[in-house]
């Protein structure tokens, strides 16, 4: 595989786990502000929870980059 | 309004109902392409928050069906996808508006209401369901043709009734949208009002027609606005005559605030207040 399709491929695959993150982030976000809108005692706590469940799915999605990356990587020092 | 969330990602579906229920709208949430057309159909919600990456079929084909059969609905896309070309596609196939993730849900809430404000600003003055007839504009409702005198609250009741297109109105909700009070408050002002609007409906009925129902008990929950007339032998049980609901109201109203069945206490009184008379 020639270094141009290569770099069109991680493109792609970076384009796609950009938005696979977003999903986690907004969703994270409106959580957090949503507890911050009823601002109870319960709500805080099930927003904090929540939150804690997408920043897992974030590392998650990072955890998928970087061993994408990685596979770039070793494709370049081949 | 009522708001039907389109959005895959379960746990990001759940928070976008839940703080749009906040907002105050009556929201549902799917999470494929082939039930947001289906839900779309049954129910006609007035704005669509719709993913664009959705399974079964994709966001784009969806927006297309909505334009194509849901003109009256808007939609608001949210998309992961930074490029502008996508954005406006979604815009030229008929969006109204476009978000990119990620977003606040400030952001989101505040474009919604801009869309509604749009909305309002050019939405149709006549709502209609069956015989009933309203003008928003001058104010006036018919009954197959013939007028009907309300009060601005019942009047406020009707529309928000002929704005559900038939769907049960809770009376939680009633109480919330029409009365700004609080669920739990207690009253049976809702049940009152609806007498008053069953018997001035029916007082309105055209000479030679059944007094066939407009209003339905939905029984251990609300109300809703019938469909077509029914034949007289065919009236539920529980739409009451005319003679008899002006006992029962009357009966609400000598029993007074606090007491059991009676009208309580926080009603804002308005019954009486000066109505327009139908043209």
């Amino acid at each position: 595989m020639g270094v141009m399709e290569r770099q069109d491929g991680l493109l792609r695959d970076l384009n796609r786990e950009l938005h696979n993150l977003c999903q986690p982030l907004t969703s994270l976000q409106c959580q957090l502000e949503l507890g911050q809108m009823c601002g109870d005692q319960a709500a805080l706590r099930e927003a904090v929870d929540g939150g804690l469940l997408e920043t897992a799915r974030m590392f998650h999605r990072i955890d998928e980059m970087r061993a994408r990356l990685a596979l770039a990587d070793a494709g370049d020092r081949a | 309004m009522r708001v039907l969330v389109v959005e895959d990602d379960r746990a990001l579906g759940l928070f976008l109902q839940k703080g749009l229920k906040l907002e105050g709208h009556t929201v549902d949430w799917v999470g494929d392409g082939d039930a947001a057309v289906a839900h779309a159909s049954l129910h006609q919600p007035d704005l669509m928050v719709l993913d664009l990456s959705l399974p079964l079929r994709d966001g784009v084909e969806v927006l297309a069906e909505m334009r194509r059969w849901f003109s009256r609905t808007s939609v608001l896309v949210l998309t992961g996808r930074n490029q502008t070309e996508e954005r406006v596609r979604c815009l030229n196939l008929g969006a109204d508006d476009c978000l990119l993730k990620p977003f606040s849900f400030h952001e989101l809430t505040a474009r919604c209401r801009a869309i509604l404000r749009r909305k309002e600003q050019f939405a149709d003055p006549m709502l209609r369901h069956g015989e009933v007839e309203m003008n928003r504009m001058d104010r006036s409702v018919r009954r197959d043709g013939v007028g009907v005198e309300l009060t601005g609250k019942e009047f406020a009741l009707l529309e928000f009734m002929l704005q559900r297109h038939g769907d049960c109105c809770t009376r939680a909700e009633l109480l919330s949208e029409v009365w700004k009070m609080s669920p739990d408050s207690g009253t049976n002002v809702v049940d009152v009002y609806i007498n008053y609007l069953r018997k001035k409906l029916a007082a309105a009925r055209p000479a030679g027609r059944s007094n066939a129902p407009v209003i339905e008990t939905v029984r251990g929950q609300g109300y809703r606005l019938c469909g077509l007339a029914a034949p007289v032998d065919e009236l539920p049980d529980d739409e009451l005559s005319v003679n008899t609901l002006e006992a029962e109201v009357l009966q609400l109203v000598k029993a007074g605030p606090g007491s059991e069945g009676g009208l309580g206490g926080g009603t804002d009184g308005s019954h009486g207040e000066t109505g327009r008379v139908a043209a």
